[in-house]
């Protein structure tokens, strides 16, 4: 039995081993992942792991020296990009607000005028920090970038104020809080000597250092760190949303709606569109061929087959999922017509493009899940790639993918309520338009090519 | 009836003027003349220099090995294969299927694979390719109707194909390339693979649509075939035209009267394997 295995085995690898161009494809589906992924996952979390960095725009009305610095702190975290970038013309308040309404920003930071001269004093001017209530993601990684970037400015004098505040939001009587003060400034100054001792020799230790207030609690009283650590900010925090966002619907939710709507559907058409290679593997089609119907009616009939599959589809799978998390699919049913039949009409140009340009099914198979998978991630779908920090090319790279302009149609109108009248949803519904021009010519190359030349 | 391939128009009018049918009439106009065809895969000459014609009501046969050029041969005449060299004419006109919508209209094709949809009835089968071939919708059932009962399968109309045996496949696969009543009917080995009551089924059906009058080629590689069904049969080895005549006519070209077709076949082609 076990030979006769083998027997077929082998037999079943010599075929496999035939096929060099659906070989090929076969390990190129793999190593075309982990390439993406591998890159994008680089470019989110950094080399070392970690979290994203996080987006905040920064508005400088103080423009002291100690702004400054703040800002310098701030473009050095590892947590935050800060934008505008270097060299990039500055917003006002007001404008960072009607981008954060818009939803071109998520987070923005507001330094008030006088700001700077407030570090010398024992009552610090606050920061004022505007957001989409909506990106709570974000939220801590903002504000322990913050932090970070706060400390240094006033050589250690900021992190007794701002313990201090954290103490007085949670309700400490005035003469605890004295009390810890006092403790705070020693302890400041016992960390700075165990600064400078750590600079002027390799050798040394925190064995000794005194054990602060909360690492004494934090075993027997377990304290959410993020929220003591945004009471220390000096912040005054303004939410703004977009006015006609339904209010349960988080960003995670608006994102997986749309990657999944847009990935799912792009592999379920080029399933609809192998049926041009089974009609050519089954004889049907020479038959339609000698039919007095044009070549091209017969590339437009299984464009119209594969955009009504794909319609069912997406009516099927928008209607489930408002159904299931109320993501206010349907709040402005013009708009999600627009987007939903242009990016079916895309899907489909490519379901036929895959079909017209493969030679078998298998190839179709391979080249479609790469094809797929590796614009899935790069258009945003998996992972969204727009709040990432990424070098030009692979910008460029994303940006040329079809499905980075779907997911801005379906996010713009999901997380950022705009309507098809938006110049972001109609610039990206006019991208996929050229992308659907494109398939399409390419389909009716490579059909006459691949299906009438012999 | 006149064909010509420069004519682009393919309206629905001009289509009806040229409606393709089986009656004498129209079939005394019908001449079919290849000269000189060749073609191609690559560097690989399939067919060379293959010269032959069919006259009105008259069945061609194509009479050659497997891999031969016999398929190659109705896939230029169909229009399958754009890129062949020579002339076909038809009533001494040029006759271009792979451009020419109207030469299409005037084809019936019978596939050697089974072009059929397996997942629709044979009426569903019928009703697409009548549609296609522009047969207009007052005769369109009556015609579906009588294709069924030609192929013996009036009691099976609604059935789905993937239930039929081979047999029924095959008589639903001729039925198709007939819906339309074309002028001329390209057989490709039509009874391969099916049984012996389904190949006399088949063979009585051919039979009836040559005594209606029309013309056909009908590719074999089975000598009885060749003899029952065919006027004159063609002899086709590697890609070109060896003989062709009645079968008197081969065996006279032999020098043996009394010689069968399957002896003319082998002397003319000789005894060593086609494995091409």
């Amino acid at each position: 039995m076990l030979n006769s295995a083998c027997v077929l085995a082998a037999k079943d690898l010599r075929i496999y081993f035939r096929d060099p161009a659906g070989l090929a494809l076969g390990f190129l589906v793999p190593i075309t992942l982990v390439t993406v992924f591998g890159w994008l996952m680089t470019y989110a979390f950094g080399a070392r792991g970690g979290m994203p960095k996080v987006a905040i725009w920064v508005v400088d009305q103080d423009k002291s020296l100690v702004s400054e610095q703040f800002i310098r702190n701030l473009r050095s975290s590892n947590m935050l990009t800060i934008l505008p970038k270097l060299n990039s013309p500055a917003i006002d308040a007001e404008q960072l607000r009607t981008k954060i309404a818009d939803g071109d920003a998520h987070h923005g930071i507001v330094i008030p005028s006088g700001f700077g001269k407030s570090t010398d004093t024992d009552s610090l001017e606050d920061l004022v920090l505007l957001r989409d209530p909506g990106r709570e993601m974000e939220k801590n990684v903002v504000q322990f970038g913050l932090l970070q970037a706060l400390m240094p400015i006033s050589d250690g004098k900021l992190w007794i104020q701002s313990v201090r505040r954290s103490f007085e939001k949670q309700g400490m009587k005035e003469e605890s809080i004295a009390l810890l003060n006092d403790y705070f400034s020693k302890a400041n100054n016992t960390i700075r000597a165990f600064v400078e001792q750590e600079n002027s020799s390799s050798h040394g230790g925190v064995e000794d250092a005194p054990e602060t207030p909360a690492e004494a609690d934090s075993d027997k009283n377990p304290v959410d760190a993020a929220m003591i650590f945004g009471n220390m900010l000096p912040i005054k925090t303004e939410e703004i949303e977009p006015p006609a966002r339904p209010k349960m619907v988080s960003y995670q939710q608006a994102q997986s709606v749309s990657g999944m709507s847009v990935m799912m559907l792009m592999f379920g058409l080029t399933g609809a569109g192998a049926i041009l290679l089974t009609e050519k593997e089954q004889g049907t089609l020479r038959r339609l061929v000698t039919t007095p119907i044009p070549k091209s009616s017969i590339l437009l009939g299984k464009f119209f087959y594969v955009y009504v599959v794909g319609l069912t589809q997406m009516l099927v799978v928008l209607t489930y999922g408002e159904w299931m998390f109320r993501v206010g699919l349907w709040r402005d049913p013009v708009t999600l017509f627009c987007i939903v039949f242009t990016w079916i009409a895309v899907a489909s140009g490519f379901g036929i493009f895959i079909a017209s340009f493969s030679k078998t099914s298998k190839q179709a198979e391979s080249l479609s899940t790469i094809v797929t998978l590796g614009m899935a991630a790069l258009g945003g779908c998996w992972f969204p790639v727009q709040t990432l920090d990424m070098p030009v090319p692979l910008a460029v790279l994303s940006k040329s993918t079809m499905t980075y302009w779907a997911m801005e149609s379906f996010q713009g109108m999901l997380w950022n309520n705009l309507s098809w009248q938006s110049g972001k949803i109609a610039f990206a519904l006019l991208v996929q338009w050229i992308w659907c021009l494109a398939l399409a010519m390419g389909s009716v190359y490579f059909f006459r090519k691949n299906y009438f030349h012999r | 009836m006149t064909i010509d391939s420069r004519k682009s128009s393919r309206s629905r009018q001009h289509q009806h003027q040229l409606e393709p049918s089986l009656d004498m009439d129209s079939q005394k106009e019908l001449w079919l003349e290849i000269r000189s065809l060749g073609y191609s895969y690559g560097a690989r000459q399939a067919v060379r220099d293959a010269t032959f014609s069919v006259k009105r009501g008259e069945v061609l046969g194509l009479l050659g090995a497997n891999g031969a050029g016999k398929t190659t041969i109705l896939s230029c005449i169909s229009g399958l294969f754009p890129n062949w060299t020579g002339s076909i004419l038809l009533d001494s006109r040029p006759f271009l299927p792979a451009v020419d919508a109207n030469a299409r209209s005037c084809l019936g094709i019978v596939p050697q694979e089974l072009a059929i949809y397996e997942n629709l009835t044979a009426r569903e089968n019928l009703e697409l390719f009548a549609k296609l071939f522009g047969v207009p919708k007052s005769s369109r059932a009556d015609r579906i109707q009588t294709m069924l009962e030609f192929a013996g399968l009036e009691a099976r109309g609604n059935d789905r194909v993937k239930t039929f045996s081979g047999g029924m496949k095959r008589r639903l696969n001729l039925a198709i390339g007939l819906v339309h009543s074309p002028s001329l009917l390209l057989l490709d080995e039509p009874t391969v693979g099916v049984d012996p009551q389904s190949r006399n089924h088949l063979f009585d059906a051919i039979l009836r649509l040559k005594e209606s009058g029309l013309s056909m080629i009908y590719t074999t590689h089975y000598m009885e075939e060749a003899e029952r069904l065919c006027d004159r049969i063609a002899i086709v080895d590697e890609g070109s035209i060896k003989a062709m005549g009645t079968s008197l006519e081969l065996a006279q070209q032999t020098g043996d009267e009394n010689a069968n077709v399957e002896s003319v076949f082998l002397q003319l082609t000789g005894r060593s394997l086609r494995d091409e």
